[in-house]
């Protein structure tokens, strides 16, 4: 009777009712917005420095355009992602301009040689800043990630200091020894999140460096691309989602992007689907790829740049007899005399290895586009061994990565 | 598998992965939330109570060890939440009658385990709450009494009579 109870009582979670979309709603955006202020320069940007100019009297915004230091400039006219310097600044960027991703960084001080290029908060820099020194650092990102854009409300005028977070909390100091001001900024704008952090070099600021951040701050230009695109992930396994995701530069809701898809194969893109944009100008659309290809955004009659997506084709293995192994591939095409490879997992080498090349000989059992191709291997594994397997890349290209299989336990 | 991706998910949540961040939320929010309830009885205080322990959790996600099973901890983290919750409002000793309890948000149904949580609601309320920890969250006696800060000797001996009075309970409800 008791463990009985105890198994009744056990069982009897199940009736426990979920959190309501309220809660969840709530703890979500908590969560979001506490992470994001945690968050301290985890963009890598990949891409190479643009330019760096140093305390001159003309600036480059991401390698497009050349602009009159300190001197009045029209933003209208102005494109990019990152800093005009004010007199006196100096500016850093990555690029390029079409990125998903994009880093700036604006100083009154020289930037440290160890923080060229600019994959991040220069850290060299804001630790050695001296009191007078400021260092702005701005990221920007494609909007249409729904969980990103949360902590990133629309602010289409010019960010103001007086209105950023101010970090007081000791373990967000960058240097704690002599500790700098530190304020954050998030807002979207041009169908982009910007994140702003600010560094003084003394803990209470005067009136003075406020200003001047705030001048340098005015001059900053997020003009990116008309429309954006990414996938995530950009490798997927067979009959696996993906979700592309990106945005409109003019920040509107209800948009009509067209994503085109260009397949491996083909020549030109074809419209594959129809999305609109939220409220800030982001997009998000679910996909599943079956071949690799690339795809691009069209809104209002621009395209954006392409991204490429990687599909592995379906492999199984399963085991017909003692010594023979029946391995499978789907995809949408077929790979009849190509060769693959039969597994095995060597503990003691703590990899695999292989057991036997062979090759597929059966290509017919076609489920509506899908089209699956057959290879049958005669080989002696020892009972209990781990194997797999392998459509080599070298079979799967050019439209398909290497495929691997289930991992079957030999019988 | 599943702690597999877990402790993907963890790892790149570390490293700053708002996805990451977002996708263990999706995954540990109703554990937490379910825990936070089943310690307090109570919708709001649940909602409040796992909403602080979910955050805590995650700004604590640095100090955690992947590999681990992320379930248990944020349970526990959600749990202890709602006891000092339930501490700090003095109501270890008594429930305020005119808050919806547990058993108010139980369907009426002739199923067993409906039957079962609904005895489990009607306990005093220091023997549910031994029993919730103990059945419903997977603490051992050790870790309740550590969590309540009463002796092992309490918890076994409030557990033991816990479980008699449900017996007499579900017997005359034909139950069990």
């Amino acid at each position: 009777m008791s463990l009985e109870l105890e198994r009744l009582l056990r069982d009897a979670r199940a009736t426990l009712p979920m959190p309501s979309a309220r809660a969840t709603n709530a703890a979500r955006d908590a969560v979001i917005g506490s992470t994001l202020r945690r968050r301290r320069g985890r963009l890598r940007a990949t891409a190479a420095v643009v330019v760096l100019v140093a305390a001159t009297a003309f600036g480059i915004v991401a390698g497009l355009l050349v602009a009159p230091s300190g001197g009045a400039y029209s933003p209208s006219a102005v494109t990019g992602l990152g800093f005009l310097p004010a007199k006196g600044w100096s500016v850093v960027q990555s690029g390029p301009v079409a990125a998903q991703h994009s880093i700036a960084v604006a100083t009154n001080v020289p930037v440290s040689p160890l923080d060229v290029p600019i994959d991040g908060p220069p850290y060299t820099t804001i630790r050695r800043l001296p009191p007078n020194g400021i260092v702005l650092y701005a990221e920007f990102t494609s909007r249409g990630n729904v969980w990103t854009d949360l902590g990133y409300p629309a602010d289409p005028g010019v960010p103001q200091l007086e209105e950023a977070y101010r970090e007081t909390a000791w373990n967000d100091q960058i240097r704690p020894e002599n500790p700098l001001a530190q304020y954050v900024l998030q807002f979207s704008n041009s169908g982009y999140n910007v994140e702003v952090h600010a560094y003084i070099g003394r803990l209470r600021p005067s009136a003075t460096q406020l200003a001047a951040a705030q001048e340098q701050l005015d001059r900053m230009i997020v003009a990116g691309e008309p429309v954006t695109i990414e996938a995530t992930p950009k490798v997927v396994p067979w009959n696996s989602r993906l979700t592309l995701t990106g945005a409109v530069s003019n920040g509107r809701g209800n948009q009509n992007v067209t994503i085109e898809e260009r397949r491996c194969g083909w020549s030109v893109f074809n419209a594959a689907v129809e999305t609109h944009t939220d409220a800030g100008g982001g997009w998000h659309q679910p996909w599943g790829a079956l071949i690799s290809g690339s795809f691009r955004a069209v809104w209002d009659g621009k395209a954006s740049t392409a991204v490429a997506v990687q599909v592995r084709p379906g492999v199984t293995v399963r085991q017909s007899s003692r010594t023979r192994f029946v391995v499978s591939v789907l995809a949408l095409e077929h790979f009849e005399g190509t060769v693959g490879v039969l597994e095995r997992f060597d503990r003691a080498k703590r990899r695999w290895v292989s057991v036997k090349r062979f090759r597929f000989d059966d290509s017919g059992a076609t489920t509506g586009v899908t089209i699956g191709t057959r290879g049958a291997v005669r080989a002696t594994v020892p009972s209990g061994a781990l194997v797999r397997a392998v459509l080599p890349r070298a079979s799967a290209a050019p439209c398909y990565l290497a495929g691997y299989s289930n991992l079957l336990r030999t019988r | 598998m599943r702690d597999s991706d877990d402790a993907l998910l963890i790892a790149l949540a570390q490293r700053g992965s708002l996805d990451a961040v977002a996708e263990l939320f999706e995954r540990y929010w109703p554990v937490a939330w379910q825990a936070a309830f089943a310690v307090t009885g109570n919708l709001a205080r649940a909602d409040d109570a796992a909403q602080d322990a979910i955050q805590r959790a995650f700004a604590a996600l640095d100090r955690f060890e992947t590999g681990r099973p992320f379930a248990p901890w944020i349970r526990k983290i959600a749990a202890n939440r709602a006891i000092d919750e339930l501490r700090r409002d003095s109501r270890l000793v008594e429930i305020d009658d005119q808050t919806p309890r547990l058993a108010t948000t139980i369907p009426e149904s002739g199923e067993t385990f409906v039957g079962i949580a609904a005895a489990v609601a009607a306990l005093p309320h220091d023997k549910r709450i031994v029993v919730v920890l103990r059945y419903w969250l997977d603490f051992t006696l050790d870790e309740i009494a550590d969590s309540l800060q009463i002796p092992f000797g309490t918890v076994a001996s409030r557990l033991s009579r816990a479980l008699a009075d449900l017996r007499v309970e579900l017997e005359a409800r034909d139950v069990a």
